[in-house]
């Protein structure tokens, strides 16, 4: 049997469509029918269509907008944080690196850790008793915030986000830092540029489309937060670190409230998708 | 083997016309070599040829079957590129048994094969190396080997030396017209290299902006080029043009208006003279002459190549055995052999005017 | 000159030091013992032990890290290894042929971007349909959905690195497409999918939401399993124990990632550029 290119592709495509249709496809149709019933575990298998009830039930949830008010900080924090520091580090490390290699695998490990380890660890790390950082600040100050109060906890959790993920940004920066050509810079000092006239006249705008991706991707990601701050913090005092994820598993999980679960996700999709859309199209502009 | 008829071939990239209704035909057993600019369409024609690129129009036939709708794998053809595209993780051994694996033949044939291959091409030392643990010319050899333990109906040939060092061109040149004579088999060949072409070709196909600008054996192009394009692409230094204009005595005179005598009778539709640098001589005392300056002089050892400044003619090249006496700066008196004028009309054909009686 | 590379070795010191933080100072608790812990929180460490490690490896009923780590390695692989499965063809499909390079390949790269959080809630209801809530194969299949965008780029990518003229030799040495993507195109992507493979499951290891939602006890992976450690000890929590637990959950992924580092660090940088 001869195969047409058309067929051939087709066959090739399958294990991945029938992939996505089975394990993205049904749960669609999932949230589509439970975003727009009523629903408890209970009755899991008998959903009651109440329209745009859930919707409007979300939409009126005060913690659902302090939910996303809170994540759009958290990202934006963390992000801009996260790139001003990468970018110190891999610009004024890059002659070091370049002798030592093996100082970037000492700079990436906490990005292998997993987040939700990260989280635990600040729990031993700041704990009152048994935490080194208390027990430095009593040592050197005589005093020691409480770290994860209301007043301190989002320093805190910013802190934390940062430290983990500057070095995504750093590797990012170290890479479109080395792969400018040399002979740019050779040029340029032997016209005598300084250092530093050199960083923001020549380096710094070639490193540019890279500081959109990063701070872009970065902000994705802080804006979806979940693992660390649920596993140092769950929620937080008073549910002050509730981020968008933990908004919903809370609805989700703790409340049992599925319909309104399902719509608040419908709502962060559309809204994520916006961004993502609108995100993307900058850095194409950028570029 | 076989021979393979293009038929009124075009091809379109976006829009684009590349290659513009060619036709002709490969005969059993030929070196035909595709030769022209860069850009011309040679690699797009072969790989059309191959499978490789779709036609837009028109019919390729092997054996006067039409295979314009075949996939490469079913055409029989062998191509070595350019780049020899030799498999990196497959040592030189199992590239070579590739294709007889692929058509599934006995073991046994397959190394009897391979070893056969591997001895004409002095490849036995290397069979089990990666081909990254080979020289170019090795590389080369290999990609030869590929394409004959097959035994194709027709080899194809994209530059297939032009990777390698002027030496070694020059051998694996002579190696590979030795293969043709051994195995006698249709040979298509690219390149863009006129001595490549002229000392393989049975016939070479001069292609320019996508267009057949002449086809025939090496000596025909040469001596009797069709057009100008053709006149002056195969040849080096290039063939001199100089436009003519008919005078009041029936004859034609160079710019400037100096006769020039052709012994001819009709001479109407001469738009241009062409003449090869070795074939202008240095005019003796007496002969009706061009006078020039020698604006350049370069030495290549047998002979100098010339850049002569000739007034209202323009510039142009000589060659003329190193043994004369020329020096740079100097008159010098230049003869233009009526024997040795090819003639070419408005439209820059050959023009071939009556003899006279 | 000199002055400044000092700077430069400080400066960098100082980062290793703050960044790496977390994990050191879990490190040195894990090596103290439980008495040591409660009168000298610094990071001196006085005399050094193993004997919360040795807790944590000893299968008792409070903890059994075995069954955290077996979940965790099932998950993981079916996670990383079937995303290059299930991408493999069609990435080669889109790289030579741009077959659905303006539908599929945007929607699933964009998968990438959207918060998981979105996809547990509907991924539980269906698991809880089909039986596949707090099983190994569950999970595993939701860590190939997580996997699936950079597996799909970084393969992609490798497909179209392939030299185009490889693949037009094969053809012409009358390979069909099955050969030809089983005999060259395969092993030259070899080093793509260890790279795929190493990325991915350290992904898949270190995910937390989804173990969190969709496991309960069979599959409960190691993540999870640790902060279970945490959440069920309440205010007695045994520091020492919970710090070796931790160093156990964190180290297949960390030695995994710093064996292969070189790998990671520039498929991370091309998946995220090129995404
Ligand atoms: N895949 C393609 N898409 C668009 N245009 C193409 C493609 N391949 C070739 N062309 C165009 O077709 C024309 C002929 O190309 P071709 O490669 O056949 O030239 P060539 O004679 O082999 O040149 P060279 O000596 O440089 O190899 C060129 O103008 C080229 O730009
Ligand atoms: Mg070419």
């Amino acid at each position: 049997m001869r195969l047409l290119p058309k067929q051939e592709n087709a066959i090739l495509a399958s294990p991945m469509v029938l992939f996505l249709l089975v394990l993205l496809g049904f749960p669609v149709v999932l949230s589509i029918i439970y975003g727009f019933s009523e629903a408890s575990f209970e009755s899991l298998m008998s959903p009651k269509f109440i329209g745009l009830e859930n919707f409007r039930l979300v939409l009126q949830d005060s913690s659902f907008w302090d939910a996303g008010w809170f994540s759009l900080r958290f990202g934006v924090i963390t992000a801009l944080l996260e790139c001003v520091l990468g970018l110190f580090l891999a610009v004024y490390l890059a002659p070091l690196i370049r002798k030592h290699g093996w100082m970037v695998a000492v700079l990436i490990i906490p990005m292998i850790v997993a987040p939700a380890m990260i989280g635990l660890m600040y729990r031993l790390v700041l704990h009152e008793f048994a935490g080194p950082i208390p027990y430095y600040f009593y040592e050197w100050f005589g005093w020691s915030p409480s770290f994860l109060s209301t007043g301190m906890v989002f320093q805190t959790i910013v802190v934390a986000e940062t430290l983990q993920w500057t070095p995504f940004a750093f590797l990012l920066f170290l890479t479109a830092y080395q792969a400018i050509p040399n002979d740019i810079r050779e040029a340029a000092s032997v016209d005598g540029t300084r250092p530093w006239r050199m960083f923001w006249k020549i380096e710094f705008p070639q490193m540019l489309p890279t500081l959109f991706v990063a701070g872009f991707i970065r902000f994705i990601d802080g804006f979806r937060v979940f693992d660390n701050i649920y596993t140092l913090v769950g929620a937080g005092p008073g549910g002050s670190t509730t981020s968008m994820s933990i908004y919903i598993y809370e609805t989700f999980l703790r409340r049992g409230e599925i319909g309104k679960a399902m719509a608040a996700a419908i709502l962060l999709f559309i809204v994520a998708f916006a961004i993502l859309a609108m995100g993307q199209r900058l850095m194409r502009r950028a570029q | 083997m076989s021979r393979i008829s293009l038929e009124n071939v075009s091809k379109s990239f976006n829009g684009v016309e590349v290659i513009k209704s060619v036709s002709f035909t490969v005969e059993d057993g030929e070196f035909c070599v595709f030769v022209g600019p860069s850009g011309c369409g040679k690699s797009t024609l072969l790989r059309m040829i191959a499978g490789l690129e779709d036609v837009s129009s028109g019919r390729v036939l092997i054996d006067d079957e039409d295979v314009t709708k075949l996939e490469p794998f079913d055409r029989q053809l062998s191509m070595v590129f350019q780049s020899y595209a030799l498999y990196p993780h497959l040592s030189v051994r199992q590239n070579i048994a590739f294709a007889l694996e692929t058509a599934k033949q006995p073991k046994d044939v397959i190394k009897s094969k391979v070893a056969e291959a591997a001895r004409t091409l002095k490849l036995e030392a290397y069979l089990d190396r990666k081909p990254s643990e080979l020289s170019g010319g090795q590389r080369q050899r290999v990609a030869i080997g590929r394409a004959i333990v097959r035994e194709p109906k027709a080899f194809l040939f994209d530059e297939p030396l032009s990777n390698l060092d002027a030496a070694l061109r020059g051998e694996t040149r002579i190696e590979i017209a030795a293969l043709h004579k051994s195995l006698a088999a249709t040979m298509i060949y690219v390149t863009h290299d006129q001595v490549e072409a002229m000392t393989l070709a049975d016939r070479i196909v001069v292609l320019n902006k996508g267009e057949i600008m002449q086809v025939g054996s090496p000596r025909d192009l040469y001596e009797r080029p069709e057009n100008i394009f053709v006149a002056q692409f195969l040849g080096s230094p290039k063939m001199n043009i100089i436009d003519v204009v008919g005078n009041s005595e029936g004859g034609i005179s160079l710019p400037g208006n100096q006769p020039l005598d052709i012994g001819l009778k009709s001479t109407e539709n001469i738009k241009s003279v062409g003449i090869r640098p070795e074939q202008i001589g240095i005019a003796t005392d007496g002969v009706a002459a061009i006078k020039g300056t020698i604006k350049l002089c370069e030495y290549h050892g047998s002979v100098l190549s010339l850049i002569v400044d000739a007034g209202p003619i323009g510039d142009l090249s000589v060659l003329v055995p190193s043994a004369g006496d020329v020096v740079e700066g100097h008159e010098i008196r230049l003869a233009l052999p009526a024997g040795a004028l090819h003639f070419f009309d408005e439209a820059g054909h050959r023009f071939t005017p009556v003899q006279q009686a | 000159m000199k002055l400044h590379q000092i700077l430069r070795w400080i400066v960098f010191v100082i980062a290793a030091l703050v960044m790496n933080f977390p994990v050191l100072a879990t490190f040195i608790t894990a090596l103290k013992s439980p008495a040591e812990i409660s009168r000298n929180p610094s990071l001196a460490i006085q005399s050094p032990t193993l004997e919360n490690f040795m807790t944590v490896l000893t299968v008792s009923d409070r903890l059994n890290v075995y069954h955290y780590l077996w979940n965790s390695l099932s998950a993981a692989l079916i996670g990383s290894i079937l995303p290059i499965i299930v991408a493999f063809p069609i990435a080669w499909a889109m790289a030579r042929r741009g077959y659905g390079r303006n539908i599929l390949f945007p929607l699933i790269v964009n998968l990438r971007a959207l918060p998981l959080v979105i996809f547990a809630v509907p991924l539980y209801l269906m698991f809880s349909v089909v039986n596949l809530l707090d099983t190994q194969i569950g999970l595993g299949l939701v860590l190939a959905i997580v996997n699936l965008p950079l597996a799909l780029m970084l393969l992609v990518n490798a497909v179209s690195e392939i030299p185009i003229e490889l693949e037009e030799a094969a053809r012409m040495d009358g390979a069909r497409l099955p050969r030809l993507i089983g005999r060259i195109v395969l092993p030259l992507c070899r080093p793509a999918f260890i790279t795929t493979f190493v990325f991915g499951f350290i992904t898949a290891w270190n995910e937390f939401l989804f173990g969190l939602i969709l496991t309960t006890q069979n599959a409960v992976p190691m993540t999870v399993g640790a902060s279970f450690f945490f959440a069920t000890s309440g205010g007695g929590v045994q520091w020492g124990v919970a710090a070796a637990v931790m160093i156990v959950a964190a180290l297949p992924p960390l030695l995994l990632g710093l064996i292969m580092y070189r790998k990671i660090t520039g498929s991370m940088v091309s998946g995220a550029v090129k995404g």
